[in-house]
């Protein structure tokens, strides 16, 4: 809704005590940034209880269990019973394996997903940004090639943006791809790549040729099958909570042929960024650790004090709406914008949010005296987790700078 | 935006523009209230946008009403507008004749100020779920202070007697607490997009150590903040009033919970977007002659009346807790 500006924001114009008033006087454009409130279709939410049963046939059978790590935990097998009914690449055309739904019908699966806790990372990233890129900017025989596994469920995909050197500043990655006959050699290496380790495939972020002036320029996107190319080491990292899924990967000399090459040379940088919305708005970045919501609900029960109510009230109206501002984000996506300003406010208020949740929880179990092995579990893990929030998929400060460029301050 | 908000939104912007010139909140500081605009406003029919047209309303939906709230917001606008607006639909609701000129409104919430005691004309008592009437304003016993933002408020002695005459059965849907935690979520939206502005504005135009206060990083970081919890405030506000209207048309239900988590997330907002526009205004936002206090003396008001934060949070606790943890997940995503 715009409306008219208020009058001049300081009185006393032309008061000489106040050289303010001028200054004040100089109309900001209103910018706002716009959510419109959406309801998610009809077909979307019949999505719902198919999911949901899905998960349930599976982890009757033992094909998983919620873990501490969430989505985060990688299973082939759970990826492969999505992939057989459908929800992974299910905005694809058919012909690439995909069922043609809609963006809100897959943000359905996906948050399906996050708040049973289901480990989800084997497709996550595929299904996310690198299928999409493909879609976009692949060749027809990238798509035939690879689109159809991802969307079985078969295909792991792991992303090689950051480097030693380059974490927040991407554009000032180093890696190097020459033209060589018949293809591009590789040297240079990528870091916190989670699962390369497992992955089949890694899209990476490679300059094609050298630096210039134009810090955007030059870059290009290559697919890599890390298990039959040379030069490939692997070195793991282990994080903070004790796991391995982040690796460094050095590639040496590394040869891809010609048709790995993503979309054209040079247009790499404009082809990862036009992915972020769909990176960072997700229900991913409010629903990781939901587990634990619903662990200290379940500790609860009835005899919560009026105290508790309210805490776990603060987090629940918290979640919800930012609930309703990722789903307006994938309304938007749906429709075809590119929602890049909005999309890191849901991811900045959404981590944030996520990384005060085990902090909450820990004052509840004292004051409450709660003695619940399972939420406490829970609790000491999402403590460890937490400080990655606000780091991958784009640091607080990058985010709330890109909000503030949306707001044409910058 | 259909063709009757926008006419709607003319109206009432052109109204409120009006009513909050500077002599007019010069005289509200001095408690004086703006009868000839009150009574511009009631005579466009911007208190009966709620009615039926079978009782003289202007017959437009929930939401176009609720764009005429957030519309006040934005202009700080000083009078009992939104009480008055819910007020006569929920006793036209009941079966009764609303009463004429400015209201006072009783909800089940537990703040029971009520603004301009001295100059309502009759408060409506919605704080029972099984009645909704109304009483006299001369029959109401109550104690006049004054509000955050400067305006006499009353707190309730004693809860009035109804006639029986002027009380009758609640109409279905959304609860009268509801309602009004609705109307001031989009008025809170609305003043909180109008503090942005002026954030925006002067840090935009003010020039220390050469460069605008825009050009440091650490001043657009925190704008960056307070414009996300203004946005998501937004977002909160237009979600929970789809699900009133969709409740009012018998469809999806779940109002109450959105109702519920919307005022206990904008209630929760005013802290962070007060306190950064504030500081980002420096000393002239901490006088009376800029008008950044006009929006955020309000907000200090209004995040407590219709119940703060706190009550909402524990309405929304006890839900969440009601619905255990198998429950909890479909509570949020209303399925």
């Amino acid at each position: 809704m715009s409306l008219p500006r208020v009058h001049g924001a300081c009185r006393g114009a032309g008061d000489p005590r106040h050289s303010v008033r001028s200054l004040a006087a100089v109309k900001a454009p209103a910018v706002h940034l716009r959510f419109s409130p959406s309801v998610l279709p009809e077909a979307a939410e019949n999505l719902r209880s198919e999911v949901r049963r899905l998960l349930e046939d599976t982890r009757a059978r033992g094909v998983w269990f919620a873990e501490g790590l969430s989505w985060w935990g990688r299973n082939p097998e759970l990826s492969r019973a999505l992939g057989g009914a459908g929800f992974i690449g299910m905005t694809w055309p058919r012909r690439y394996g995909g069922a043609e739904r809609s963006q809100l019908e897959r943000y359905v699966v996906t948050e399906e997903l996050l708040a049973a806790g289901a480990p989800a990372a084997f497709h996550w990233f595929a299904d996310r940004q690198i299928g999409p890129s493909i879609l976009r900017y692949g060749s027809e025989a990238q798509k035939r090639r690879f689109l159809p596994p991802i969307a079985r469920g078969e295909l792991s995909f792991a992303v090689g943006m950051s480097e030693p050197d380059s974490g927040s500043d991407l554009a000032s990655i180093r890696m190097r791809a020459e033209r060589v006959d018949g293809g591009w050699r590789l040297n240079g290496s990528k870091i916190w790549t989670s699962y390369a380790h497992v992955a089949e495939y890694c899209v990476a972020l490679v300059r094609t040729e050298p630096k210039s002036d134009k810090r955007h320029a030059g870059m290009s996107q290559v697919i890599i099958d890390l298990r039959n190319s040379n030069g490939i080491t692997v070195r793991p990292i282990i994080d903070l909570p004790g796991r391995h899924d982040f690796n460094e990967v050095f590639f040496e000399d590394t040869f891809v042929p010609d048709d790995c090459l993503l979309g054209n040379p040079g247009d790499g940088w404009a082809q990862v960024t036009s992915e972020l919305a769909y990176e960072r708005s997700g229900p991913e970045r409010f629903l990781t650790n939901f587990h634990l919501l619903r662990a200290l609900v379940d500790a609860l029960d009835g005899s919560a004090s009026p105290a508790a109510q309210r805490e776990v009230g603060l987090l629940v109206s918290r979640l919800w709406a930012l609930r309703a501002a990722s789903v307006s984000v994938a309304a938007s996506l749906e429709a075809g914008e590119t929602p890049n300003v909005e999309s890191a406010l849901v991811k900045d208020l959404g981590t944030n949010f996520q990384q005060e949740v085990p902090e909450i929880v820990r004052r509840l179990v004292a004051a409450e005296g709660i003695d619940d092995r399972n939420l406490l579990d829970i609790l000491r893990q999402v403590v460890l987790a937490a400080p990655s929030y606000t780091i991958q998929g784009g640091a607080t400060e990058i985010l709330r700078g890109i909000v503030a460029r949306g707001l044409r301050l910058r | 935006m259909s063709g009757l908000r926008a006419l709607l939104l003319d109206t009432a912007n052109r109204l409120f523009e009006a009513a909050t010139e500077d002599d007019v909140f010069e005289g509200v500081e001095a408690g004086r209230f703006p009868a000839d605009h009150w009574r511009a406003i009631e005579e466009n029919g911007l208190a009966d946008v709620l009615l039926p047209e079978s009782a003289g309303g202007a017959g437009v939906d929930f939401g176009d009403a609720m764009a005429v709230a957030r519309a006040a917001g934005a202009f700080a606008l000083p009078l009992p507008l939104v009480e008055t607006i819910i007020g006569r639909r929920l006793v036209a609701d009941a079966g009764l004749e609303p009463p004429a000129g400015p209201l006072g409104l009783l909800t089940a919430a537990p703040a029971t100020d009520v603004a301009w005691p001295d100059e309502i004309a009759a408060l409506i008592v919605a704080d029972q779920p099984d009645s909704v009437g109304w009483v006299a304003a001369v029959d109401v016993d109550l104690e006049v202070g004054t509000s955050s933002a400067g305006e006499p408020l009353g707190r309730l002695r004693q809860r009035p007697a109804i006639p029986a005459e002027q009380s009758g059965s609640p109409g279905s849907g959304p609860s009268a607490s509801e309602l009004m935690a609705t109307a001031r979520t989009a008025m809170i939206a609305g003043a909180m997009e109008r503090i942005l502005d002026l954030t925006i504005e002067h840090v935009q135009g003010r020039v220390q150590f050469g460069r605008p206060l825009a050009r440091f990083q650490a001043v657009q970081q925190m704008v960056a903040v307070m414009a996300s919890h203004a946005a998501v405030v937004g977002v909160a506000s237009d979600t929970a009033i789809a699900a009133i209207e969709a409740a009012t048309e018998g469809g999806a239900s779940g109002a109450g919970f959105k109702a519920a988590c919307a005022k206990a997330r904008a209630s929760e907002a005013c802290y962070e977007v007060t306190r950064i526009a504030h500081q980002l205004h420096g000393a002239i936002g901490y006088t009376r002659e800029h008008d950044l206090q006009r929006f955020t003396r309000r907000l200090w008001t209004w995040r407590d009346a219709d119940g703060d934060e706190g009550y909402w949070q524990a309405r929304v606790g006890r839900l969440a807790v009601g619905a255990g943890g198998d429950g909890l997940w479909p509570l949020l995503a209303g399925a």
